[in-house]
């Protein structure tokens, strides 16, 4: 387990609010490290440039370009136990069953509560 | 989320479906108070207002010229933004929206963008309202996406 105050996050959101409201909250909390990216692309280019160096991705699923099932897909290509939490507008149970089907690690429903992503980060955190 | 809360003040209903939901949700406003300071709530209360009002133009520029999968999409969007602020009764308005789209009812998507829109400035001013800071960084950040 690692101590959340350790922690380095990617933040992948088409959304410049979401992208901001997830920044404050990790830095908020005390989680070490935070890179955000507006796109998938921008995503893995900034995760090939870190060597891999992050903890764990919080992940829109519903972008333009490149979805986040295609940057799950990459991500698990290279990095196969990298956490990966799927954040989603479509938090039904067929989309989340066929996202834990493609390999997230957990998701979370938005719009979430902070207390719900402070959860799910210290989820993430125990696997660690 | 929290379950919608009926509401009996100036927060009143208008429209047709959204009679249940408040312009704010006190609960969610409620939530970030607890774990983020004050300067921070403002610049959130910032960021979401401006993004609203980006996604609502956009809106109307899918809804004069886009395909109704444009405005599905645009419609997910604002539900989750409009959401994570507490903004309910645009969220519901936006997940009805997003649900007409799927439906195909084309001139129905279309018609309800202008009620929407009524409802993010109704939102955004109660939002203003509480946080009087967040005001002109929400004017500032328009100014700057223009």
């Amino acid at each position: 387990m690692k101590h959340i105050y350790h922690l380095s996050i990617m933040i992948v959101d088409d959304s410049a609010a979401s992208r901001q409201t997830m920044k404050l909250l990790l830095d908020e909390i005390g989680v070490a490290q935070t890179v955000s990216a507006s796109t998938g692309n921008a995503a893995l280019e900034i995760l090939d440039e870190l060597g891999g160096q992050v903890d764990a991705v919080f992940c829109d699923w519903q972008m333009p370009g490149l979805s986040g099932y295609d940057v799950l897909k990459q991500v698990r290509a290279a990095y196969p136990l990298m956490p990966f939490v799927m954040v989603t507008g479509n938090a039904d149970a067929e989309s989340v069953g066929a996202a834990r089907a493609s390999g997230v690690t957990d998701f979370i429903a938005k719009p979430f509560s902070p207390q719900t992503f402070k959860q799910k980060l210290e989820r993430v955190a125990e696997r660690l | 989320m929290p379950p919608p809360k009926t509401d009996t003040s100036e927060n009143a209903p208008s429209g047709t479906g959204s009679e249940t939901y408040q312009v704010l949700n006190d609960e969610v406003i409620a939530n970030w108070r607890i774990i983020l300071p004050p300067d921070k709530i403002n610049d959130l209360v910032a960021a979401h207002i401006a993004e609203s009002k980006v996604q609502i133009r956009q809106l109307h520029e899918a809804g004069k010229t886009g395909a109704l999968d444009d405005i599905r999409g645009l419609a997910h969007d604002l539900k989750s933004v409009c959401g994570n602020i507490g903004m309910d009764r645009v969220r519901h308005l936006a997940a009805e929206l997003e649900q007409t789209c799927r439906a195909g009812h084309d001139q129905d998507a279309r018609q309800a963008l202008p009620q929407i829109e009524q409802e993010i400035a109704a939102a955004a001013a109660a939002l203003i309202a509480l946080y009087p800071a967040a005001a002109p960084t929400a004017t500032r950040d328009k100014g700057q996406e223009s």
